[in-house]
């Protein structure tokens, strides 16, 4: 029971981390219908930037904010340069896919280039042991799994109570049926590049933390639990990617904690394996049937 | 080499639908339509936007499942059969906006259609050539015979993706013909088309008819209608309204309640 | 000197079958296979483990994998080719059922990685991590030749193949059955609406494909003696993808061009180099460019160098094999930019 309870433990905390870039890449996938894979490089960056910081003396969580803010840019740069240029010229769903690759490729080489592919030890003071209903967590898990709260509570809110979240929903739905009803797509579909971008960049300062270290490739190995919470959930199903986060590191810490942890990647991708097909439309899906690129 | 001696039917095909229902995220888009398509004729199908009859076509096409009822092909029960093993049986449809093979050239295009060619399979693609070289000469110059009869020989070469949308429809059009159809669905054929093209393509229905084929042709140019259909199905919300020649469906009450209805 | 040079001879055949296949999966077939690399190693694995012998558990050098035999040249190299196609039978059937192309690249994806981890992690499949190692050479024993003639002997074998594999690609893809693959390609609602079967065209494609990928990595393996999961990673894929685009999607003549100009040139001459900056960094520079290729090609010329076969009849009229080795010629009217295809 003790090895199942700590196991859940370490699953709220991986959920923690999982929904935030779930949310963030469900969130664009929603908009754009582009598989983004940048997605994983682009949590390196926000993660390094921040190790950066935080190593020259800035405080952690603002380093964390500033490095968010930098992905959350260099997003909105990808997607109003590359990818729009790719969505005018009427690009087909995996050639955006392939695109989204080489923009990673760039990526991922360009800081492996400037940190000679070193991993670093992020020293992060872990604070207290603290013991919640027979788990326990360290200071910086609880203020990981507050962050993590106050995003999924404030992109709920967004998303349902403001009229930018109509905006977005709508914009999702059917571009052109937007437009056409008077929301300004445009500026919607800046702020979801740069708010996708935030939550990609503070999920990868969070990992990093969580890990204790970062190189170039963190963000990539952690990928595959990105896709598979965003397409057990479905596409456009924001909300539900945060559940499906949950459920996927409760299986897996669980499976884990029983197993060899070396397999805990393989168990995600054998759930995405089988998701894309055998029900690749998802639980929740709200916009499968688009076919088209909008950027 | 006449292009149409290789489509002569000796035995008059029979299409029919019974009791078709589809539904579209909770809209009945066909609701319980029967209708008996009949060989060695032209069938209409017509009826204002939304009535169902792409649905409906889409069903006999084998495209759609349909949530209820059953598609027969010569009295035989074709609605589990997927869209190209409806094919392999004679029925061959053209889409609304007409597809082709981009990448290849108008002949190619032509040439996709042929069914049952001995170098369609790997196997014989690789030992047999002998035997497709022969029958890709033969198809070849019928392939050109069609593409002649639509003035299009001189484009025989081209890619297939910078024709225009009526150049589109012909070809088309040809590939199914090449198909050796016994049932030809033709979903708004003459869309794009210029009137010595339309002409020239009724005279081929006609011609088509007369060797037993079962066309059944969804349109909205009523004088196309009249011109070329034999029996005129009508359709609206989903159900089927009206069913007879031209002149009894046009002087139909419900008929023309339904057109002004929905202007 | 001549070491680099037949090493590269190698390497360059080895490339062009593997861009070879992936055109015949992809540039005709329009299959999204981002797992092609995987072939090659069950090639590489099943060719090494047929010539290794049964694995020497307990002694001090051991390796240890689940199976061995000793068999004589050339029947690793047919196990090789069994091996990818078995494998290609296997995924085949889930992967390629009608879904998003993004979604299918994604699957495709996804199973390289998870083979990647269990061929890795699994104890005692495939000696794990540090892959096998010390896999004989064909016929050096019998041929008594010294290493440089010896490298040059299969220089000239590997060729033969290469040469034989690229007639074979485009045999196939110059008959009606090609026609049809790329039919399905252009069209697949089309494509049935005149009977083709989309799933078994595509099936068989696959499956030779996976043959060709499979020869390639027996042909690689052979060569070096050693085969080890950093020699597959997923990313090897996007390399030949990428020779596939460049040289030209759907042309055999662009894949041998692509091959040479993105395996060649860009990524193996370079390891002959001495060493810039710190090690590594030649190779990080190399993905780069690779990357901002993709982006450059896609966006200006999606197409490639060598456009595709506009008519299946204009391009050669050979009687055998051999005559398909002999280049088409190209009439009519060219197209603008268009995508690299559905």
């Amino acid at each position: 029971m003790h090895i199942f309870l700590s196991a859940v433990g370490f699953a709220i905390v991986d959920a923690a981390i999982l929904s935030i870039v779930s949310m963030g890449f469900s969130l664009q996938f929603g908009m754009t219908n582009v598989l983004n894979l940048a997605f994983g490089p682009l949590m390196s960056l926000g993660a390094l930037i921040a190790f950066y910081l935080n190593e020259n003396g800035v405080f952690i969580w603002y380093a964390a904010l500033i490095g968010a803010l930098a992905v959350g840019l260099t997003s909105l740069f990808l997607g109003q340069t590359i990818f729009r240029t790719f969505a005018r010229k009427g690009s087909r769903l995996f050639e955006m896919a392939i695109v989204s690759i080489a923009v990673g490729l760039v990526i991922d080489n360009a800081m492996a280039a400037i940190t000679h592919s070193t991993t670093y030890q992020f020293n992060f003071p872990l604070g207290s042991n603290h013991d919640i209903g027979g788990m326990t967590f360290t200071t910086t898990e609880l203020i990981i799994i507050l962050i993590a709260a106050v995003t999924i509570a404030s992109l709920e809110y967004v998303l349902h109570r403001t009229r930018l979240g109509v905006a977005i929903r709508a914009s999702s739905a059917n571009a052109n049926l937007a437009l056409a009803s008077g929301i300004r797509t445009e500026r919607v579909l800046k702020l979801t590049w740069i708010i996708s971008g935030v939550l990609c960049g503070l999920g990868g300062v969070v990992l990093a933390i969580s890990y204790m270290s970062i190189n170039y490739t963190t963000g990539d190995t952690y990928l595959p639990y990105v896709l598979t919470a965003v397409i057990v959930a479905g596409i456009g199903a924001i909300g539900y990617a945060a559940i499906a986060a949950f459920i996927l590191s409760l299986v897996v810490e669980v499976a884990g904690a029983y197993g060899a942890a070396a397999y805990n990647i393989m168990i995600a991708i054998g759930i995405l394996l089988i998701m894309l097909l055998v029900r690749p439309r998802g639980f929740f899906s709200e916009l499968w049937e688009r076919v088209e690129v909008t950027a | 080499m006449d292009p149409f001696a290789e489509i002569k039917r000796e035995v008059d095909v029979y299409l029919e639908v019974n009791d078709i229902a589809v539904v579209f995220g909770g809209v009945r888009a066909v609701d319980g339509v029967s209708i008996e398509f009949k060989g060695g004729a032209v069938n209409g199908l017509i009826g204002p936007n939304g009535a169902g009859k792409t649905s409906l076509l889409q069903v006999i096409a084998g495209s759609v499942h349909p949530a209820a009822g059953q598609v027969l092909l010569d009295n035989r029960n074709i609605t589990r059969f997927g869209p190209a093993r409806r094919a392999s049986h004679g029925l061959i449809r053209t889409f609304q906006t007409a597809k082709v093979f981009g990448r290849l050239s108008v002949i190619d295009n032509l040439l996709v259609g042929l069914q049952n060619q001995t170098g369609d399979k790997l196997s014989a693609a690789l030992f047999r050539r002998r035997a497709w070289k022969q029958e890709e000469e033969l198809a070849r110059e019928y392939a050109m015979g069609l593409l002649r009869d639509f003035n299009m020989e001189n484009q025989a070469h081209v890619r297939a993706a910078e024709l225009s949308g009526g150049q589109r429809r012909i070809v088309e059009y040809l590939r199914s013909l090449m198909a050796k159809p016994r049932v030809l669905l033709l979903d708004e054929p003459t869309v794009g088309l210029a009137p010595w093209v339309t002409e020239r393509l009724l005279h081929d229905l006609r011609r088509l008819r007369e060797q037993g084929l079962c066309i059944v042709i969804v349109e909205h140019e009523m004088e196309l209608i009249r011109a070329i259909c034999d029996v005129v199905n009508v359709m609206a919300s989903g159900k089927v309204i009206a069913s007879g020649n031209f002149d009894e469906v046009a002087r139909n009450r419900d008929v023309q309640d339904a057109y002004l209805g929905n202007q | 000197m001549t070491f680099y040079l037949s090493t590269l001879a190698v390497y360059f055949v080895v490339y062009a079958l593997g861009t070879l296949s992936l055109n015949l999966q992809f540039g005709l077939g329009g299959i999204v296979n981002f797992a092609l690399i995987i072939f090659e190693a069950a090639g590489a694995y099943a060719a090494s483990l047929t010539s290794l012998g049964p694995s020497a558990q307990g002694l001090s050098n051991g390796q240890r994998y689940f199976w061995g035999i000793s068999l004589a040249f050339p029947l690793p190299l047919i196990a090789a080719g069994l091996a990818g196609g078995l494998l290609a039978l296997v995924i085949g059937p889930a992967t390629m059922r009608k879904m998003r192309r993004d979604y299918q690249a994604a699957a495709m994806l996804a199973v390289a990685l998870i083979v990647g981890q269990v061929v890795t992690n699994a104890p005692g499949f495939l000696n794990g991590g540090a892959g096998l190692s010390g896999v004989p050479q064909p016929l050096y024993s019998n041929l008594h030749l010294s290493l440089s003639s010896y490298d040059w002997a299969y220089v000239g074998w590997a060729t033969l193949l290469g040469v034989l594999g690229y007639g074979f690609c485009r045999w196939i893809s110059m008959s009606p059955f090609g026609r049809t693959l790329r039919a399905i390609r252009d069209d697949e609602d089309a494509a049935s609406a005149v009977g083709k079967n989309q799933w078994g065209v595509r099936m068989q494609v696959f499956i030779i494909g996976g043959v060709i990928a499979g020869v390639t990595g027996g042909i690689l393996v052979e060569f070096i003696g050693a085969w080890s999961p950093s020699a597959w990673s997923y990313q090897e894929t996007f390399v030949l993808l990428q020779a596939v685009i460049l040289g030209g999607v759907g042309n055999e003549r662009g894949s041998l061009v692509g091959a040479f100009l993105v395996g060649i040139v860009l990524l193996e001459a370079p390891t002959f180099l001495p060493a810039i900056g710190y090690p590594g960094l030649i190779d990080s520079v190399q993905w780069m460019i690779i990357g901002l290729g993709y982006i450059l090609i896609l966006w200006m010329r999606p197409q490639g160098l060598l456009r595709e076969r506009v008519d299946l009849r204009l391009a050669g009229d050979g009687r055998n094999i051999f005559s398909y080795l002999r280049p088409g010629r190209l009439r009519g009217a060219q197209s603008a930019n268009t995508s690299i295809g559905e």
